[in-house]
């Protein structure tokens, strides 16, 4: 088998160092994807709690007691 | 150690790039099966239970029957003092009784039932009608109204009596009249209404 040129093998090396560095970033693109949905779910969550308890608390319970008197 | 060639050097190279597409292409970002907290879909339940706001009122004053003095101008009836002031009354010393029976602290407060206000009810020059609360042990009516204020009239902003009782907690209500010498005769009844709302 002949020798390639040193030119050649410098681009096969730098098709090496692309891929590589494109598979990197998918990755960690991959997992800020993941942490944003981790924290939009809290927020909805949160949402749900403070909606339900002012709306529960506005229903006040009304209960009377009497008073009287008689002017002779 | 024999260099190796140009060629074989190569023939890595070649391997490794065949090695990084097949990942590159294997790696799929939407089938995280192993470790998430995303959602699998936009709808959750949640739930909660919310505990009902519940008071009760007790017992009822109730003052007799009586007149102010012909040389008063007025008569005073305290149902915390238990006294009698200008009057022929006979002293009462009575409450209402007010208790948190929910599972949450509430805060109470009071208004007059409609038309109920010192003017309608009592009638004549300068009457009045108020009330304040007395705990029988600290902590049973946190921000409470300790001394006599005129009661609302249905309409208006409620008096707030305790700003915060725990469940299972509760408060006398004293009430102190003023009976005008020009008020009209006659029996008078009316109702304090009690408003409890979470704390």
């Amino acid at each position: 088998m002949g020798d390639i040129s040193k030119r050649t093998l410098a681009m096969l090396l730098l098709i090496i160092i692309i891929l590589s560095a494109i598979a990197t970033w998918r990755i960690v693109s991959s997992e800020q994807e993941r942490s944003n949905g981790t924290a939009e779910s809290s927020k909805q969550t949160s949402y749900a709690v403070f909606n339900v308890t002012p709306e529960s608390s506005k229903e006040p319970d009304q209960k009377s007691g009497l008073v009287s008197i008689n002017i002779e | 150690m024999k260099e190796i060639s140009n060629g074989a050097l190569a023939i890595l190279a070649v391997i490794a790039i065949v090695i990084s597409i097949a990942s590159l292409f294997s790696y799929r970002t939407g089938d995280i099966t192993h470790i998430t907290g995303r959602a699998a879909s936009s709808i959750g339940t949640v739930s909660a239970e919310i505990a009902e706001v519940s008071v009760t009122v007790k017992d009822n004053i109730d003052f007799g029957s009586g007149r102010v003095y012909p040389e008063s101008v007025n008569a005073t009836l305290d149902s915390y003092a238990g006294t009698v002031e200008g009057g022929t009354w006979s002293p009462v010393q009575e409450y209402i009784r007010v208790e948190n029976n929910g599972k949450s602290s509430i805060s109470v407060s009071v208004n007059a039932g409609k038309n109920s206000n010192s003017a309608a009810l009592i009638g004549g020059t300068s009457p009045r009608f108020q009330v304040k609360v007395v705990a029988e042990k600290s902590g049973s009516c946190r921000g409470l109204q300790a001394d006599y204020k005129d009661v609302p009239e249905s309409e208006d902003a409620p008096l707030i009596l305790c700003g915060i009782v725990p469940p299972g907690s509760g408060f006398n209500v004293a009430v102190k009249l003023v009976i005008p010498s020009d008020a009209s005769t006659g029996q008078r009844n009316t109702m304090l209404i009690f408003s409890a709302q979470r704390a």
